[in-house]
């Protein structure tokens, strides 16, 4: 089709001639059988038309020659018979009418269809009968002088003898011009030539019909015999001649009319043997037209005529057959000519019309196809501007950044010098800059992660961390700033299952970016009510159910982890340990409008009406939704129930569990997140692997067994409500106040009191009499308790008062109130949530954090159920190494092939508190001294100092002459293997290049430990030490333990065995640290 | 008198060095870098600074005066300047050699050649700059004088 387009539109006139002659020619072919069709038909018809004219020719002169037919032998043996009776000369009137008369009447009886029989003798007398009015009379002419004059006579006679009976009359002559007949033409025509015949009126009568008169004269010349027919006949034959629809015109020579059409009654004569239509010749048919036929037109209408002679008792008649013309003609011939123009108009205009329409086709394709190459390009050269503008952008940043830690690194430096004064305006003022910087920082990088995912660069760690306390971090780190406005932060840890699994390998750093950028979105737009954070983890499957009630989603998400190419999502598959985590963030904010839901996701988009002056890139939700697809999951907007105000975002990741082995370790090592059982709601007991024996114990043993209980006295609905839910989920108890009034009736009524026990609560009251109760200070019950169950511990009151819902002292009143008047045994905690520690002071336990996540755990850990430890105060910050004590006493190779900046690195470590810095220039030297060391430490015993590793850390340069930073870290790492047992000196690369470029991650797949810029910024000095310190100072104390063991199994020096056992304690300490 | 004028001399000096971009902030934390334990620390970097440069400059024009440029000789020399002008902090000088390494990159004798005059210009000017700011300071140290630190908000 389209070369065939293509060929039409390249040469459209050869087209067109080309279709117009198929056209021609197709169209001929029918035309011409038609044709050959109606001209047989036509002849067919004409050769019809010719037979039937023929047959009525032929018709009309059969009439002419059988109706009067042997007429002139008949004339003559009358005229002969006649002739034998005149003897004689003498003619006289008597004798005639005595000699022939008998023999006329004779003639006149026998000779069939004859009207008149006469004898005309030469001298004019006359004698003839004639039929008249179906009666016979006899006519004759007798002259009473002799010569010239004569009487005419008619008398009557009688049928049978012919005798003149009655009287004569007279009659009038043939003509009134003479009375002599002798005179005629016609009577000296047969006196001339024996015979002759003429059409005129009967001799004599009362009626002078038209005859034929057939006349003979005698041998003797004595007269002449006529014979009369009368014409009527004929004419009444001819009449009854069927004629098709044609005229018949008959007459004489002499012009006169014997047969005139019937429907001809147009003028008519004729004039020189031809006759005529009309006043004008032109209407005339010549005389002699012959059998042919000739054209004539009479008025409107075609006559063609046929002309012929026909012969009747001898007279010549001349008759004119004429046909009208109506369906011959050019009607057929005219017909086959308009159809061939057509035809041929149609072969022209066709494929005139088709050349048309492709050629305007072709051009609006042409035209098309050009705009499509104009946008084309044109989208081209957006995507280059685009992937410039990243590009730029990713350029820039290296340079701004550089800059902003520049800024910081001052600040810093600000903060340390001696002339900034704590407390100081200046101080403050900086304090603010580094704020700023840090706002700007996040800023740049918000920007930078949009045009890293942009181009696609955008990489996922593969890094332990503990998610529980992930995402606590990120709620209390939000949760004094929410409280500022009012608004609370809840952590509704759903059933638990995160804490199950919280030890998980991923992304850390983009989950809490995620979750920081939609927290702090919730705080930002909610100004009243709270925010909470759900989340709870679930087994992935092949086919990944997310929630009973979002099917929408979840389609969606199966979709796209099955579509997105990433290995990460096949590995999820592959991975059995995968764990999917869901977590909502819900706000009571203004929420985001229905029709902005799809396009909020998108870059630099802000929703209007809430926007109200918010400040903001309108880049956190595109790169939120970015990270969640990168992580395996997806991001939506929940819908709220009607009525709810606020915004629900839900979003899923996969994140694959950690081992087993190194849960258990983390698990003992946090401590504070309980990897607990969950007992459900339906009573059924989860199995969960780390649940507490007892607690296993407690579940599964005898429901009847008496639970500790909660009191819950908070302002937040919202909290409290999702506090209840967790710890009943946990199989505890709980008792809900609202008001603070409300306190000292619920304490009351609990049970647990003195006066108020007996027959309140069956079940409680039992159970509290059957189980002896521990002491209150914490003394162990087991000794003081003979009777105690096997479970081994009895419930326990614990008390949590927001410390906000009433005066203080009015509270701490009723539950020292209450406290007295417990019964002896029953223990009972009070904990105060209240940011100024109260109640620390009288033994009751102050938390001043948000109550959820460990902080709620380790309050319910209380309990005796999970243990009944009471928890350590809080000791944040406890283990902050100043900055100047970063590497203090450590030995740190520098090695850069630059002098300047490794003048100044060596300036900044020594500030940092490296005890010493050795500087080398290349790759090479590095790897010797590195050598050199590692020989000497196993050859020498010498300093003691040299026992542990040679080096703390190793500052490598990447790129450098002769041997660059990646080879010689693979060459130090070749030389540590060789040593064996986990020898490894911690390298971090310091690169002018920034973090997540392609040299970057070069340098962790040479080996090395970790990537600084070059701007060696303290806080990310610190950072990176403290990682390699918590990753390698196990594994590096191990090794030199047992290289301590090693070497003091050989050593006979008392002062070396000393120094190593003194080693090898720590080594156990840290042992016994780290490994439970 | 005379010295404080000297001293706010000094002060506007380098100010115009960090705006006209001669200078940036590497510069400043240098100079916060020096102290008791290292007196002439920022001359003494400075100094290093010179000398290397000046061999550098010397090995890259040789370099590209070559028949046959070898780009890959060419190249470190360049990522060095680069490194050590972006630790001396200056700017002009570093920038030079970005533009300098990508017609490295781009094998461009003609560009590289354009690029070696800016870098030379850019480092004639900062040498100029800095041995200035070095006289002045000379100066006022010689008249007993505090060189004033350098205010962070410029």
């Amino acid at each position: 089709m389209v070369n065939v387009r293509k060929f039409v539109t390249s040469r459209p006139i050869f087209v067109f001639f080309l279709l117009a002659f198929l056209v021609i020619v197709f169209g001929c072919i029918p035309v011409t059988i038609w044709l050959r069709t109606t001209k047989n038909v036509t002849d067919g018809i004409v050769f019809c038309t010719e037979g039937l004219r023929s047959s009525l020719v032929s018709d009309i002169e059969n009439i002419g020659k059988f109706t009067y037919q042997k007429t002139s032998s008949s004339t003559t043996g009358l005229a002969n018979i006649i002739d034998s009776y005149l003897t004689n000369n003498d003619t006289h009137f008597k004798k005639i009418q005595t000699q022939v008369a008998p023999v006329l009447f004779k003639a006149y009886l026998t000779i069939p269809q004859v009207s008149q029989v006469s004898y005309i003798s030469t001298d004019g007398l006359l004698f003839s009968y004639k039929t008249e009015l179906n009666a016979s009379v006899a006519v004759f002419a007798n002259s009473s002088s002799g010569k010239g004059d004569y009487t005419w006579y008619t008398q009557t006679v009688d049928q049978i003898t012919g005798r003149l009976t009655g009287n004569a009359t007279k009659s009038k002559p043939v003509d009134f011009e003479s009375t002599d007949v002798t005179h005629k033409d016609w009577f000296q025509a047969a006196q001339r030539n024996h015979t002759t015949a003429f059409v005129g009126p009967g001799l004599g009568g009362e009626v002078n019909e038209a005859m034929f008169q057939s006349v003979v004269s005698l041998y003797s010349k004595k007269g002449a015999v006529s014979l009369g027919f009368p014409v009527k006949t004929l004419i009444d034959s001819l009449n009854r001649l069927h004629l098709k629809g044609g005229e018949l015109y008959l007459w004489t020579k002499e012009g006169t009319l014997i047969v005139p059409g019937r429907s001809l009654n147009a003028t008519f004569f004729i004039s020189n043997g031809s006759i005529c239509f009309g006043r004008e010749s032109s209407h005339c048919i010549p005389g002699n037209c012959s059998s042919r036929g000739y054209q004539v037109e009479i008025g409107r209408l075609k006559f063609q005529a046929f002309c012929s002679v026909l012969e009747v008792s001898g007279v010549p008649l001349r008759y004119t057959l004429m046909f009208p013309n109506k369906e011959r003609g050019p009607s057929i011939g005219s017909a086959s000519l308009y159809l061939l123009v057509a035809t041929m108009l149609l072969g022209l205009c066709w494929p005139l019309g088709f050349v048309a329409c492709m050629v305007n086709a072709a051009g609006r394709e042409m035209h098309m196809r050009a705009t499509l190459i104009k946008q084309m390009e044109a989208t081209q050269q957006a995507e280059r501007k685009s992937m410039n503008k990243s590009q730029a952008f990713a350029r820039a940043s290296h340079d701004i950044r550089g800059s902003l830690a520049g800024i910081t690194g001052l600040i810093d430096l600000c903060h340390e010098s001696e002339e900034v004064r704590r407390g100081s305006n200046l101080e403050s003022r900086l304090k603010l800059v580094n704020g700023c910087t840090k706002d700007l920082l996040d800023l740049l990088n918000s920007v930078l992660d949009t045009s890293k995912i942009e181009s696609g660069n955008m990489q996922l760690k593969e890094e332990e961390f503990n998610l529980a306390k992930l995402v606590e971090d990120v709620i209390d780190f939000f949760h004094p700033v929410a409280m500022k406005k009012g608004v609370d932060v809840v952590l509704d840890m759903h059933d638990g299952s995160v804490f199950k699994c919280s030890n998980v390998r991923g992304d850390g750093g983009k989950l809490k970016q995620i979750l920081n950028n939609l927290v702090s979105n919730a705080v930002k737009f909610t100004v009243e009510g709270h925010i909470s954070i759900r989340a709870w983890a679930q087994r992935t499957s092949s086919n990944v159910i997310l929630a009973p009630d979002n099917e929408g989603g979840l389609s969606k998400f199966s979709k796209k982890s099955k579509d997105q190419a990433g290995s990460m999502s096949n590995s999820i598959r592959n991975n059995g340990n995968m764990m999917e985590f869901v977590f909502e963030v819900d706000d009571t904010g203004k929420g985001i409008p229905m029709e902005m839901r799809k396009s909020v996701f998108e870059n630099y988009v802000q929703v209007r009406e809430t926007d109200q002056g918010q400040q903001g890139t309108g880049l956190g939700l595109g790169i939120v939704q970015s990270l969640v697809r990168l992580m395996g999951g997806e991001i939506r907007i929940i819908d709220k129930a009607m009525g709810e105000k606020g915004t629900c975002f839900q979003f899923n990741v996969l994140l694959s569990a950690a081992s087993e082995s190194q849960v258990s370790r983390q698990d003992t090592e946090e401590g504070e997140h309980m990897p607990w059982a969950i007992n459900t709601s339906s009573g059924g007991s989860m199995s969960i692997r780390n649940m507490s024996p007892r607690l296993h114990n407690w579940l599964s043993s005898s429901p009847k067994q008496e639970r500790s209980r909660v009191v819950l006295l908070m302002k937040d609905g919202e909290r409290r409500r999702v506090t209840e839910k967790y710890i009943k989920s946990l199989g505890i108890k709980v008792t809900v106040v609202k008001k603070w009034e409300h306190l000292n009736h619920v304490l009351e009524r609990l049970g647990f009191s003195r006066q108020g026990s007996m027959g309140r609560n069956e079940s409680l009251s039992s159970s509290s009499r059957e189980l002896p109760l521990i002491g209150m200070d914490g003394i162990d019950s087991r000794s003081q308790t003979p009777k105690r169950t096997r479970h081994g511990f009895s419930p326990a009151l614990l008390v949590v008062i927001d410390a906000e819902t009433g005066r203080f002292l009015e509270l701490y009143d009723i539950v020292e109130q209450f406290r007295r008047g417990l019964h002896h045994g029953h223990s009972c905690k009070v904990v105060w949530l209240n940011d100024r520690g109260h109640g620390s002071l009288r033994g009751d336990i102050s938390c001043s954090k948000p109550l959820h996540g460990s902080c709620l755990n380790r309050v319910l850990k209380m309990l005796p159920e999970f243990g009944g430890t009471e928890p350590k105060e809080d000791k944040q910050g406890a283990f902050k190494p100043s900055e100047d004590e970063l590497l203090s006493g450590k030995r740190v190779l520098l090695v850069d092939d630059d002098r300047i900046t490794s003048s100044i690195a060596t300036i900044k470590l020594k500030k940092m508190g490296a005890s010493e810095v050795k500087q080398c220039y290349n790759g090479k030297e590095a790897v010797r001294l590195v050598s050199e060391w590692l020989t000497q430490r196993e050859h020498g015993e010498g300093g003691s100092s040299e026992v542990l590793l040679p080096l703390d850390y190793i500052f490598m340069d990447c790129q450098m002459p002769e041997m660059n930073g990646y080879e010689a870290t693979r060459e130090i790492r070749k030389m540590e293997e060789k040593y064996g047992g986990g020898l490894h000196i911690p390298i971090i690369a310091v690169s002018g290049h920034d973090h997540g470029s392609t040299e970057a991650r070069e340098t962790i797949q040479a080996g090395m430990d970790a990537f600084l810029e070059k701007t060696l910024n303290h806080d990310q000095l610190a950072k990176v030490i403290r990682e390699i310190a918590s990753k390698w100072e196990y594994a590096s104390i191990r090794f030199t333990a047992s290289w301590m063991k090693h070497l003091s199994a050989f050593s006979s020096s008392t002062n070396f065995r000393k120094k190593a056992s003194s080693i090898l304690g720590r080594f156990s300490f840290f042992n016994a640290l780290t490994s439970d | 008198m005379e010295l404080v004028q000297m001293q706010k001399s000094l002060q506007d000096y380098t100010k115009s060095l960090f705006l006209d971009g001669v200078l940036d902030s590497q510069f400043l934390q240098l100079q916060q870098l020096q102290d008791e334990s290292n007196p002439d620390f920022v001359s003494q970097v400075v100094t290093l600074f010179f000398q290397d440069s000046d061999r550098i400059l010397n090995d890259l024009s040789l370099s590209l005066d070559q028949q046959v440029v070898d780009f890959k000789k060419v190249d470190p020399h360049v990522h060095q300047l680069k490194g050590s002008s972006s630790s001396i902090g200056a700017q002009r000088v570093k920038n030079a050699c970005v533009v300098f390494r990508n017609f490295c990159e781009q094998q461009n004798v003609e560009g590289c050649h354009r690029c070696l005059q800016q870098v030379k210009k850019e480092y004639y000017l900062v040498k100029n700059r800095l041995e200035t700011l070095f006289k002045l300071e000379q100066q006022i140290v010689a008249s007993g004088g505090m060189i004033p630190a350098m205010e962070l908000g410029f």
